[in-house]
């Protein structure tokens, strides 16, 4: 794959037509994918998708390691994406602390948590879920929701995305695990109803 | 380690980004605790979810436009980069 991407660097550098038209059939989905998940509109995604791949190619010299050609790509999506939300109209960023979190009282263990990660596939993996994961992340403070994305979306490492967000490790953990948490609490108190006689830990 | 020190940590443990002792108390804990199981069962799930999420929408087709324009930045770039590689070469 890092070969792949090595040559594939290599020929759009050296001009190669095809090279043009294999990185835009590959790298443009992936773009609009993570814009889509960051900005919520379809138009607005597309936006920063182009907005991208032209400081993409006025950068190219610039990469330095072409191994980390996704990375540094989604660097500039994710430079784009603010620029795009600054534009627009937003609640200030909420901070999410993790007690506010935390299911229970402070003091106490956790209290009763229904199980629903057993629920069958079918109930999990279908479109009305999609949606409620959609929003759910849609929901989410800018900050939380670009981590999350990145991470558990994309699939990126924690060190990927704390060089593509600006911030150190331990920041995109804390990050992540608070955005996991909210998504969480949504989908379970979407889930509840449905889990009534669902099997509860042993 | 209760269920709060716990919580604060089940990103980390799920991520396998801990140290083995760390996983080691978080897994007597789990022993005799039923809601944190859930809980860590749950959250477990949420992430395997939300990687597998992809945008209900997909990029509609490259208009001509945006696509010549992103041809002109390729073409302009690789100019560029011609005329500092041979840039370069006379000087030697």
């Amino acid at each position: 794959m890092e070969q792949g991407l090595v040559q594939l660097v290599s020929d759009l550098q050296a001009g190669e037509r095809g090279a043009f038209d294999r990185f835009v059939e590959l790298y443009r989905p992936k773009i609009f994918a993570f814009s889509y998940g960051m900005c919520g509109h379809r138009e607005d995604a597309e936006d920063v998708a182009q907005e991208t791949l032209l400081q993409a190619f006025r950068r190219l010299d610039t990469l330095r390691a072409p191994e980390a050609l996704n990375t540094w790509l989604l660097r500039i999506a994710r430079n784009a994406c603010l620029l795009k939300h600054r534009k627009s109209k937003f609640a200030p960023e909420h901070e999410m602390s993790l007690q506010e979190l935390m299911p229970g009282k402070d003091g106490e263990g956790l209290p009763d948590v229904p199980d629903w990660s057993r629920l069958p596939d079918e109930e999990l993996l279908n479109a009305e879920m999609g949606e409620q994961i959609r929003q759910a992340i849609a929901k989410l403070a800018p900050k939380y929701r670009m981590v999350l994305l990145l991470r558990d979306v994309q699939q990126l490492s924690t060190a990927e995305v704390a060089a593509i967000v600006g911030i150190t490790e331990e920041a995109v953990k804390t990050q992540l695990h608070r955005a996991r948490l909210a998504v969480r609490e949504k989908l379970t108190r979407y889930l509840k109803p449905r889990i009534a006689g669902a099997p509860v830990s042993p | 380690m209760d269920c709060r020190e716990l919580f604060a940590l089940l990103s980390q443990y799920l991520d396998a980004e801990l140290k083995p002792e760390a996983c080691s108390e978080i897994e007597r804990h789990l022993k005799d605790c039923a809601p944190c199981v859930a809980f860590l069962n749950t959250l477990r799930k949420t992430a395997e979810l939300c990687r597998q999420y992809r945008p209900a929408e997909a990029p509609r087709p490259l208009r001509q436009e945006a696509r010549e324009q992103l041809r002109a930045a390729h073409q302009a770039a690789c100019l560029s980069r011609k005329s500092k590689v041979q840039g370069s070469k006379s000087k030697v």
